[in-house]
């Protein structure tokens, strides 16, 4: 990584930066080291700019495996004020590259997660926080977010449309629990060679609940087959199955609603909390539909 | 009908080996919530005399006693090598609350030698006769919450194996040799609690609700913990925003383990101070 500049604003930094490695997250962080690990994080440089009568900003930069896991860990929450940190005159798009709020900013940048965190916030701080940003960023141009996340479908069936602001590219089943949880057991057979996105899609009507899709590109058909019966076993029931046949699709009514069920070649799909079977079904489809290739839906 | 995340949840508790729920006997346990606007500046510094009227006034209103040096010896033995058990770092139990529950000890009589840290693995918990649990308020991203259950994780000797599924067990380690009977009072920090995204500390999560959590039960605080969080995450979310995963371990930890109760009709709050958003009905 770059060096970051010795002084920003009237704030110096303190020392030496600190390097973690992968095998020494858990000694830095505990267990918020397993959201890094989740996106095969590599490794950690850390390092404190400090002012006097000014909050402490600690700045701290990941290299996560790929641009994809950068974005993933920005998507776990896409609260805060998207902020452009290039220069540019024009608003930030979507997906944003960099978020701000109360004091924290975070980026990604290639294969690069960075938090940039005043204690507390004031003007100077704010101001330092977002040249630190830049500073991080240094003019590289913006990634496109990943293959799954940029397929999803913009809607569904019966005008149900996609929340962007709550679609969360991941791979492992721990950060799936904190968006959406299913089982504290990986049901889904999820893990580092995978990638996945769960997405949230609702209707116009104010309040009206929302059907959470999941999509999983496995690295091989025989992964998302084993996955598929895993799942159905561990959470609809194993007749469920039997009834779809091994390339079918599935449904089954839950405590909130149907859940449905799609395989094509690499690629599941997962719809919950759909009003009804058709809807399960539909959903799931779509999905499929519009994330594998077309030669593997026909096999 | 299949059951979804609900079954989920039950078979983790039944994996470890729950017992019927109906025949739990009946608990009771009063925690004391104490809260002083005064107790964080706008700066969020600390007003430890503040602090300290606050620490001594929850041990005395939760003993029972006159004062806070009869408190606090009527929660330890003479002779006991008292450990104290904050949480270290990412949204550390407050310098200022450490030094305050050391000073109002020492003030009490009881040696400083008598008082030690006891952050860290199994051997500084068998080092100690008597326990504080004294953690800050916090959610955890992998457990729901990572507070009052998850303060003695270290000594277990294998904290990760607590962090997925096994987050059911955290009651598992109070019960362990070097750790069972041996606390004596829990004091939970929530100068500035984290209400998502923990343990990692993210500013937009926090707020200044400047309490002070005493109790005997750890459940029982755990759950009044829980409380104000989850409340504080409806706030802020204009509706419902459950933490995700849930916090099962609360549930084990009584229902399971024995530790106390997770029963809000079980528990009496007592609460002292001042009360603009308190959170709790």
């Amino acid at each position: 990584m770059r060096p970051l500049p010795g002084s920003v604003g009237v704030f110096r930094l303190a020392g030496p930066p600190l390097q973690v490695r992968a095998s020494g997250i858990f000694d830095y962080m505990n267990g918020a080291g397993e959201l890094y690990l989740g996106y095969r994080f590599e490794l950690l440089e850390a390092a404190e700019f400090e002012a006097v009568g000014q909050p402490r900003i600690l700045v701290e930069r990941y290299l996560m495996g790929s641009s994809d896991d950068a974005f993933g860990v920005l998507s776990t929450d896409w609260g805060g004020e998207p902020v452009d940190l290039t220069g540019s005159s024009r608003a930030p798009g979507w997906p944003p590259r960099a978020l701000y709020g109360a004091g924290l900013l975070r980026l990604r940048s290639g294969p690069i997660f960075a938090r940039v965190m005043a204690d507390r916030e004031t003007a100077a701080a704010r101001a330092a926080v977002l040249d630190l940003g830049r500073a991080i960023v240094g003019g590289g141009g913006t990634d496109a977010p990943p293959a799954v996340i940029g397929a999803l479908p913009a809607t569904l069936a019966r005008d149900l449309a996609l929340q962007r602001d709550r679609s969360v590219f991941f791979r492992s089943h721990l950060i799936l629990n904190s968006v959406y949880f299913l089982s504290h057991a990986n049901i889904l057979a999820l893990g580092t060679e995978a990638a996945a996105v769960a997405a949230q899609y609702r209707r116009p009507a104010a309040g009206s609940p929302a059907v959470h899709v999941i999509v999983i590109h496995y690295p091989a058909a025989e992964t998302a087959a084993a996955a598929r019966h895993s799942f159905a076993e561990a959470y609809l029931g194993v007749g469920t199955l039997a009834a779809a046949g091994s390339g079918g699709v599935a449904a089954a009514r839950v405590e909130d609603g149907w859940v449905g069920l799609g395989i094509a070649g690499e690629f599941l799909a997962l719809a919950f909390g759909c009003g009804d079977e058709s809807e399960a079904r539909s959903a799931v489809a779509q999905a499929v539909a519009a994330l594998a290739p077309p030669e593997v839906r026909r096999e | 009908m299949v059951s979804s995340a609900g079954a989920a949840v039950g078979a983790s508790l039944a994996g470890a080996r729950a017992a019927s729920a109906a025949g739990r006997p009946a608990r009771t346990a009063r925690v004391v919530l104490v809260r002083d606007e005064k107790s964080l500046g706008d700066d969020l510094a600390v007003d430890t005399e503040v602090l300290r009227r606050m620490v001594e006034q929850a041990v005395v209103r939760l003993t029972g006693e006159q004062t806070p040096q009869r408190a606090w010896l009527s929660l330890f033995r003479p002779g006991d090598v008292i450990g104290l058990v904050p949480t270290p770092h990412l949204n550390p139990t407050h310098d200022e609350v450490v030094d305050v529950v050391r000073g109002s000890l020492a003030a009490a009589g009881i040696a400083p030698d008598a008082i030690r840290m006891a952050n860290g693995g199994p051997a500084k918990a068998e080092a100690c006769t008597a326990l504080i649990a004294m953690p800050a308020l916090k959610a955890h991203w992998l457990t729901g919450i990572g507070t009052v259950l998850k303060c003695y994780i270290m000594y277990s000797g294998k904290p990760r194996d607590y962090h997925v599924e096994d987050s059911a067990n955290l009651g598992r380690i109070w019960n362990l040799p070097h750790v069972k009977g041996k606390t004596r009072l829990v004091l939970v920090d929530a100068l500035r609690p984290l209400c998502d995204k923990g343990p990692q500390p993210d500013p937009r999560y926090l707020w200044p609700y400047r309490g002070i959590i005493a109790g005997i039960d750890p459940v029982a605080v755990e759950a009044v913990g829980l409380r104000i969080i989850e409340a504080k995450r409806t706030a802020l979310n204009g509706g419902p925003w459950p933490l995700s995963p849930p916090p099962i371990c609360v549930q084990a930890a009584d229902e399971v383990y024995g530790l106390g109760t997770s029963r809000w009709d079980e528990i009496t709050l007592e609460r002292i101070g001042w009360d603009k958003d308190l959170l709790l009905a």
